[in-house]
């Protein structure tokens, strides 16, 4: 009998269940009417026998994976760390019990880099304000680009980044700083043209692939 | 074991830790941000995942990616987790979530999408690893959704219940799904039809 109590539409039901009984997954509820099905129908247990060995082929002949576990970890345990030191004081507070000096910090990393990084954003600062005065355009600046509630992307480079590598980076992605470093490295990129947060998605993940980049988020609406 | 000469036996599948040590290692990652913690429940799930999702026709930099998108929710939402279901169907059911949407973004062809073809002849004497590359061969021709049906079910050895909850589908749903791959399959794979172990 099926849970519900009901007498199962057997043969159907039972043909439905088979991978189940194959991977041993089978609810215990179940399991007892199909296995007396299984007795008196020949075609269910012909299929099962099929079903059997393609499950222990399927299982047996998963190849482990290729990519090294180990620098794949590391890769995302330095996106969590600079995610974290990135975090705005109030967005830190919502991790919860969260345990003061437990959480990673690199603090003498991110100055070395906060320095870089901040020589780099002045010199983009001043030729993004040069382009816009030529331009005619909309003038965003350090200030006002904090009110900034467009598609983004939060950005920290690799202290050794150079400010042509950062112009090539973002250009790529048709993107352009519109503020930072921020007193922890941390730039933020608005897209050159018309765009979405689903782009920006992309963008960031793309972004994560460059050795160049430490971290990149999407801005959060 | 066996009912009246039927072998029900199940095909063995490794479990390397259980669902309540599982959720004591969330725990940990949860109320006290141990990384050892969190290193450990990477390390479980990493190989899983990643045989998962190589077989969504990702490329191995995607695989990846999706695994650490996977962790950084885990990471970040370790307090979220409610225990309505099992640890592995929420870990799970989070990558195959990321990765539909990596395929979608990305535009890739979706496995499914060429035409099945007539069969695909299996040597008869052909043995373990060559059986097992014509059963990938056959995979590849199934539709997204029923192949990770078919993969959670025997690759992974999900129940019914936990595969609807990862896929985010009712139950008839994913028994509807498993019932289409077993059909192409046996179109594809004429040796499957032929049933008594002649398979693999």
């Amino acid at each position: 009998m099926t849970p519900s109590g009901r007498i199962p539409d057997t043969h159907a039901e039972a043909w439905a269940m088979l991978p189940f009984v194959a991977n041993g997954r089978i609810a215990p509820e179940d399991r007892e009417w199909v296995e007396q099905h299984l007795v008196s129908c020949a075609e269910c247990r012909h299929e099962l026998d099929a079903q059997r060995p393609l499950a222990q082929t399927m299982s047996a002949s998963a190849a482990p994976f290729a990519t090294s576990e180990q620098r794949a970890f590391a890769k995302l345990w330095t996106r969590i760390e600079a995610a974290e030191n990135a975090m705005p004081e109030n967005d830190a507070a919502e991790i919860p019990a969260r345990v003061a000096g437990k959480a990673p910090r690199r603090t003498v990393r991110w100055l070395a880099a906060a320095v870089v990084v901040q020589a780099v954003g002045l010199a983009l600062l001043g030729v993004t304000a040069l382009k816009n005065t030529d331009r005619g355009g909309t003038f965003r600046t350090v200030t006002n680009a904090e009110t900034y509630r467009g598609p983004g992307v939060r950005l920290v480079f690799a202290p050794d980044t150079t400010m042509t590598l950062v112009t090539d980076l973002l250009a790529r992605h048709h993107l352009e700083l519109i503020a930072g470093p921020g007193d922890r490295g941390v730039f933020t990129a608005a897209p050159r043209g018309a765009s979405n947060a689903d782009a920006m998605v992309s963008a960031a993940a793309a972004l994560r692939q460059d050795q160049h980049v430490l971290f990149a988020e999407p801005l959060r609406d | 074991m066996s009912l009246k000469g039927i072998d029900t036996a199940p095909v063995p599948l490794a479990v390397p830790l259980t669902d309540q040590q599982e959720r004591e290692l969330l725990a940990r990652i949860a109320e006290r941000r141990e990384q050892g913690a969190f290193r450990e429940l990477y390390g479980i799930y990493y190989q899983r995942l990643a045989r998962l999702l190589g077989r969504m026709s990702m490329r191995h930099e995607d695989v990846e990616e999706v695994i650490n998108d996977t962790f950084w929710v885990v990471w970040t939402k370790a307090a979220d987790f409610r225990g309505a279901s099992q640890l592995s169907t929420w870990i799970i059911g989070i990558a195959y979530r990321r990765a539909f949407n990596t395929l979608r973004r990305e535009r890739l062809r979706p496995v499914g999408s060429e035409p099945v073809p007539e069969d695909i002849a299996v040597p008869s004497g052909a043995q373990g690893e060559e059986r097992s590359q014509w059963v990938q061969l056959g995979l590849q021709r199934l539709p997204l959704e029923q192949r990770m049906a078919l993969e959670l079910a025997y690759t992974l050895g999900h129940s019914c219940e936990e595969i609807a909850a990862i896929l985010g589908c009712p139950l008839n749903t994913v028994k509807t799904r498993l019932f289409r791959a077993r059909e192409t399959l046996k179109q594809v794979l004429p040796a499957l039809a032929g049933g008594s172990g002649d398979y693999a």
